[in-house]
C-alpha cells in the first residue's frame, strides 16, 4: 500500500553560484498527504517547480510511477498528472472566473465555446472550495484570499494525480482552512496525492501524514508524521531552538496616535477605535470582513465615504499619499509583489525609497553613502539574506522580499506602522525576525496596527485585539484575556452558536 | 578581474548597457571604414575624417537631444509621440519670429523653447490630470502640433540666413548642436542616477503602485518628467534651426520613431523601470553614422529605413533573451 508514486534521486539545482539544492533524495507515497517544510531559501520552491517543469535539474533524476521522466515544461506536467496551486497569484485580473478557470483548457466544439457546461462546472468547483462568488465575477474584484481559492479550483478541476500545494493557506482564514482541508480530505479518498508546502506547523500536524523537512539545499529528513513533534520539525528545519511564546507584556500606553471615528467606505461601516503610542493593536476577523479595506482607507488608498481619522491630533481624511506618509504614517501592504517592490531596482533603492521620496536622503542629490549605510542596516535589523545592497529583488526568496518591504520603514521611523497580514508566507525563522522587529516598534514608544489572519500570531504580538465581521466592529479584547476561541467567537457572530 | 569565459563578457556587457552599445557604434564604425576604404593610395578615405564626423554627430545630436528626452520618459513607464512634431513647430515658432517678427535670433530661440514647454504642460496636464494613457494624449499633442506648425508657417518655408561666423558662448554654430547635446547628457545622466527626481521617475515606470505606497508625488513626478521632455523636444528643435537654417512645418517627420528607437536600443526598456540616457545619445549616434555613411555607398540610401529597423529588433530581441536568462536562474 505504500506504492512510492513519485522518487527525487539526488537533484541538483544551482542558480549561478547559489546552490538551490544539493543531492535531494526522498520518495512520496501514492495518495498521502505528504509535506514539505523548510526555512525560505531551503529549496521547497525549486524542487516544485523543477517538478513542474518550470526549471530543469542540473543532475539527478525524477521517477514518475518507477519511469524516469524529463518535464520539459508545465504543459508536460500537467500531461503527466502533476499540477500546482502557487502561492502567488498568477491569475488574469481582467478576466472572470470562469474564464481563469478554463484557460488554456475551454471546452470547445467546433471553434464555439461550451458555455453552459463550462459554468456549471464552474459552479460546481466554487461550491467545493467555498467560494460564494458568481462565475461572471472579474478575478481583480477578489480579495487575495479568494484568489487563492480560484488557484486551487483550477488545478483540481483537470483531477492531477499529484497535486502540489505551495503555502495554500498563507491568504486564507479559518473558514478557508477548513474548506481547503475538506478538499484536501476528499482528494485523499480519491487517491490523490498532495504535495503541501507550508510554514504552518498545526497544519502539517492536522492533514499531513508524512513530512520532509528541507534545510539549506539539503534533505534533512523524511518520515511519518507521528513520528516527530512540532518542535522537533522547527529544530530539524532551523537546526537551533526558537520560542515563539512570548507573550506580549502589558506596557503602559502613551498617547492617543490615530483616532478613527465612525469610519465608513466600500466593505466597512461605522469603525470607531485608537491607537496610542507603545501599542500593538491587532485587527482579526475572516475573509471579506473588511480589514484590507479598512486599512487602506487609513492609508489613503481607499476613499473614505464618512467619518474622520485624526493621527497625532490632525485630521488626515483628505491627506494624500505622501502627505500621510510626511505624517507618521506607514504601510506594508498585503501584496507584497504588486504594491510593495519596484522589481526595477536593487534591494538598496527599494528600501530606501521612501527616505528618498520624503527627501531625506537629500533635497538635490542623493547622499550615496548615507544610502548605502541606511540599505546595509536595514539588511541586518532584518536579516535579510542577499548577496548585498545592490542584489536584484527578483533574486530574493519571497520571506526575504517581505523583509524588503517592511525594512523600508526602518529609516523614517512613522509613528504608527500599519501591516497588512505581514508574515504570509513567511518560514518560522523570518517571522520570528518579523515579530521581533514589531516588538521592537512598540517599545519605542510607537504604534503599530497589524492585521493578521493568523491567531497564534496575534495572540503574542498584540496588546489589544480588534475584531471585525462583515464590515463592522464586533469587539476588542485585551491582550491578556485573549484567547483562540474570544476571538473566533467575535469574528463568526454569536449567531452561528443559535444554529 | 579578468573573465574566465565568453558567457561572463557576455553578461557584464548585458549588465553594462552602455558599453555594449558604445561596443556596437565601433564596430559600426570600423565596417564602414572597410566598406569605404579607398580603392587607390593617397585618396581621402570619405568616411573615415573630421568632416564626416563632425558631420554625424551634428545631424545625431538633433535625434540626441531628445533621445535623452525619450529615455526619461520611458524610463518612467511613459512615452512620447510629439517631439517630431514639436521639433518641427519650434523650427517654425522661431523662423516667423526672426524673419518676420524681426526678434533678433537668441531670443527667438529662447521663445521657440517656449513651445517645447507648452507642449510637455500640455502632455502633463492630459496624462497626470484628466489621466490620460501617454500615448494617446503625446498622439494627440503630435496631431495638434503639426497642425499649428502648418497655419502658423502658412504652408511656406522660412529661411533663416543667419551669420556665417555665429557663436554662442564661444561655440562656432557649426559646433554647437554636438555641444549641447553631450552637455545634456551629462547633465541627464546625472539627473536620472543622482537626484531624488531620476530615482523616483525610475521608481514610477518600474512599479507605479509601489512608488505612491512608498511617499513619491506620482503626479509632480510625472508633470516634471512631460516637462523636461518638452523642454528636450524643444531644444532639439532649436539645433535642427540653426543647422538647417530652415522654419518648416514638416520637418523632422517620422522623427519621434528614430527617437524611441535610439532609447530603445540605448537599454529603455518600454515596459518602464529602465532605460539609460548615456545609452540613448550613443543609440543616436549609431543611427547617425548608419544614415551618412550610407548616402557615401552608391545606392544604399534606400536602405537605411530597412537597416534601422533590422537593428531594433535584433537588440530588442537580445533584450528579451538575457532578460529570460536572469528571471529563470532567480
Amino acid at each position: 500500500m505504500t506504492e512510492t508514486l513519485i522518487a527525487l534521486r539526488e537533484i541538483q539545482k544551482s542558480f549561478g553560484a547559489t546552490r538551490a539544492l544539493d543531492r535531494v533524495s526522498f520518495a512520496v507515497a501514492r495518495g498521502s498527504v505528504h509535506a514539505i517544510v523548510g526555512e525560505n531559501g531551503a529549496g521547497k520552491s525549486t524542487l516544485m517547480k523543477i517538478l513542474m517543469g518550470i526549471h530543469a535539474p542540473d543532475a539527478g533524476q525524477v521517477v514518475l510511477e518507477g519511469r524516469p521522466v524529463t518535464i520539459q515544461n508545465p504543459q508536460a506536467a500537467r500531461a503527466l498528472g502533476i499540477d500546482i496551486v502557487f502561492q502567488e497569484v498568477v491569475l488574469c485580473g481582467n478576466l472572470s472566473l470562469l474564464e481563469n478557470l478554463f484557460l488554456g483548457r475551454e471546452q470547445v466544439r467546433r471553434g464555439r465555446m461550451l458555455y453552459p457546461g463550462m459554468r456549471r462546472r464552474t459552479e460546481e468547483l466554487l461550491r467545493t472550495v467555498g467560494l460564494h462568488a458568481s462565475p461572471d465575477t472579474l478575478v481583480l474584484e477578489l480579495s487575495v484570499a479568494q484568489k487563492q481559492m480560484v488557484q486551487i479550483a483550477r488545478a483540481i478541476l483537470q483531477q492531477p494525480k499529484i497535486l502540489i500545494l505551495d503555502e495554500p493557506t498563507s491568504a486564507l482564514t479559518q473558514d478557508g482552512v477548513e474548506a481547503l482541508f475538506t478538499i484536501l480530505r476528499r482528494l485523499h479518498q480519491r487517491q490523490v496525492t498532495v504535495l503541501y508546502i507550508s510554514h504552518k506547523l498545526e497544519e502539517i500536524f492536522t492533514i499531513a501524514d508524512t513530512v520532509t523537512v528541507l534545510r539549506d539545499g539539503g534533505h534533512v529528513w523524511t518520515g511519518p508524521t507521528t513520528e516527530v513533534g512540532p518542535e522537533g520539525l522547527v529544530e530539524l528545519m532551523v537546526g537551533r531552538e526558537l520560542d515563539l511564546s512570548h507573550r506580549a507584556r502589558g506596557r503602559q500606553p502613551g498617547e492617543v496616535l490615530l483616532e478613527a471615528q465612525g469610519l465608513a467606505g466600500e466593505g466597512f461601516a461605522d469603525i470607531s477605535f485608537a491607537v496610542r503610542a507603545g501599542e500593538v493593536v491587532g485587527l482579526a476577523g475572516l475573509v471579506g470582513a473588511g480589514r484590507t479595506e479598512l486599512v487602506e482607507s487609513l492609508f489613503g488608498i481607499r476613499p473614505l465615504r464618512q467619518g474622520s481619522i485624526r493621527f497625532r491630533g490632525r485630521e488626515i481624511r483628505r491627506a494624500s499619499i505622501p502627505d500621510r506618509i510626511q505624517a507618521g504614517l506607514g504601510l506594508v501592504p498585503e501584496d507584497r509583489q504588486f504594491s510593495g517592490l519596484v522589481f526595477s531596482l536593487p534591494l538598496q533603492e527599494n528600501v530606501c525609497l521612501p527616505e528618498v521620496a520624503t527627501g531625506k536622503l537629500g533635497r538635490f542629490r542623493i547622499a550615496r553613502t548615507r544610502e548605502q549605510a541606511a540599505a546595509r542596516a536595514a539588511i541586518q535589523a532584518m536579516h535579510i539574506v542577499a548577496s548585498g545592497p545592490e542584489a536584484e529583488i527578483m533574486s530574493l526568496s519571497g520571506g526575504n522580499q517581505q523583509k524588503v518591504v517592511i525594512g523600508k520603514w526602518l529609516g523614517l521611523r512613522p509613528k504608527l506602522l500599519i501591516l497588512d497580514d505581514p508574515t504570509r508566507g513567511i518560514d518560522v525563522g523570518a517571522k520570528a525576525e518579523i515579530h521581533q522587529f514589531i516588538r521592537g516598534i512598540a517599545a519605542e514608544g510607537r504604534g503599530v496596527l497589524m492585521v493578521s489572519s493568523e491567531l497564534p500570531e496575534l495572540l503574542v504580538l498584540c496588546d489589544r485585539i480588534l475584531v471585525m465581521r462583515e464590515g463592522s466592529l464586533t469587539g476588542e479584547i485585551p491582550g491578556e484575556s485573549a484567547t483562540e476561541a474570544a476571538v473566533m467567537r467575535l469574528a463568526v457572530g454569536a449567531e452561528k452558536s443559535m444554529a | 578581474m579578468k573573465p574566465s569565459s565568453w558567457r561572463e563578457v557576455r553578461q557584464w556587457l548585458s549588465r553594462h548597457r552602455e558599453w555594449s552599445v558604445f561596443l556596437i557604434l565601433c564596430l559600426e564604425i570600423l565596417v564602414f571604414y572597410v566598406l569605404l576604404y579607398p580603392d587607390q593610395p593617397g585618396v581621402r578615405h570619405t568616411f573615415f575624417n573630421l568632416e564626416t564626423f563632425a558631420l554625424i554627430f551634428r545631424n545625431s545630436s538633433v535625434y540626441g537631444i531628445a533621445a535623452i528626452g525619450a529615455a526619461m520618459i520611458i524610463t518612467g513607464g511613459g512615452i512620447d509621440l510629439a517631439p517630431g512634431a514639436i521639433i518641427a513647430l519650434t523650427t517654425v515658432v522661431i523662423g516667423v519670429l526672426f524673419v518676420h517678427g524681426g526678434v533678433p535670433i537668441f531670443p527667438a530661440c529662447l521663445l521657440g523653447l517656449v513651445v517645447g514647454i507648452l507642449g510637455g504642460l500640455f502632455t502633463s496636464f492630459l496624462v497626470v490630470t484628466i489621466k490620460l494613457p501617454p500615448f494617446i494624449a503625446t498622439l494627440g499633442l503630435m496631431l495638434i502640433a503639426r497642425g499649428l506648425g502648418l497655419v502658423i508657417s502658412r504652408n511656406e518655408q522660412i529661411f533663416l540666413n543667419l551669420p556665417q561666423h555665429l557663436r554662442f558662448l564661444g561655440i562656432p554654430l557649426p559646433l554647437l548642436p554636438i555641444a549641447v547635446m553631450l552637455a545634456l547628457m551629462l547633465a541627464f545622466h546625472w539627473f536620472m542616477l543622482r537626484t531624488p527626481w531620476g530615482r523616483q521617475i525610475t521608481a514610477i515606470g518600474g512599479n507605479e503602485v509601489a512608488a505612491k505606497f512608498s511617499g513619491v508625488r506620482v503626479g509632480r513626478i510625472k508633470l516634471l518628467m512631460y516637462l523636461l521632455g518638452g523642454v528636450l523636444a524643444g531644444l532639439s528643435g532649436v539645433m535642427l534651426s540653426a543647422v538647417e537654417k530652415l522654419g518648416r512645418f514638416d520637418l523632422a517627420t517620422g522623427y519621434e520613431l528614430d527617437i524611441i528607437a535610439a532609447a530603445v536600443v540605448g537599454g529603455a526598456s518600454l515596459s518602464g523601470g529602465r532605460g539609460s540616457v548615456l545609452g540613448a545619445v550613443i543609440g543616436s549616434l549609431i543611427f547617425g553614422v548608419l544614415r551618412i555613411g550610407l548616402t557615401q555607398i552608391a545606392g544604399a540610401a534606400n536602405y537605411e529605413r530597412l537597416i534601422v529597423g533590422i537593428v531594433v529588433v535584433a537588440i530588442v530581441i537580445m533584450d528579451q533573451l538575457t532578460a529570460r536568462k536572469e528571471t529563470k536562474a532567480a
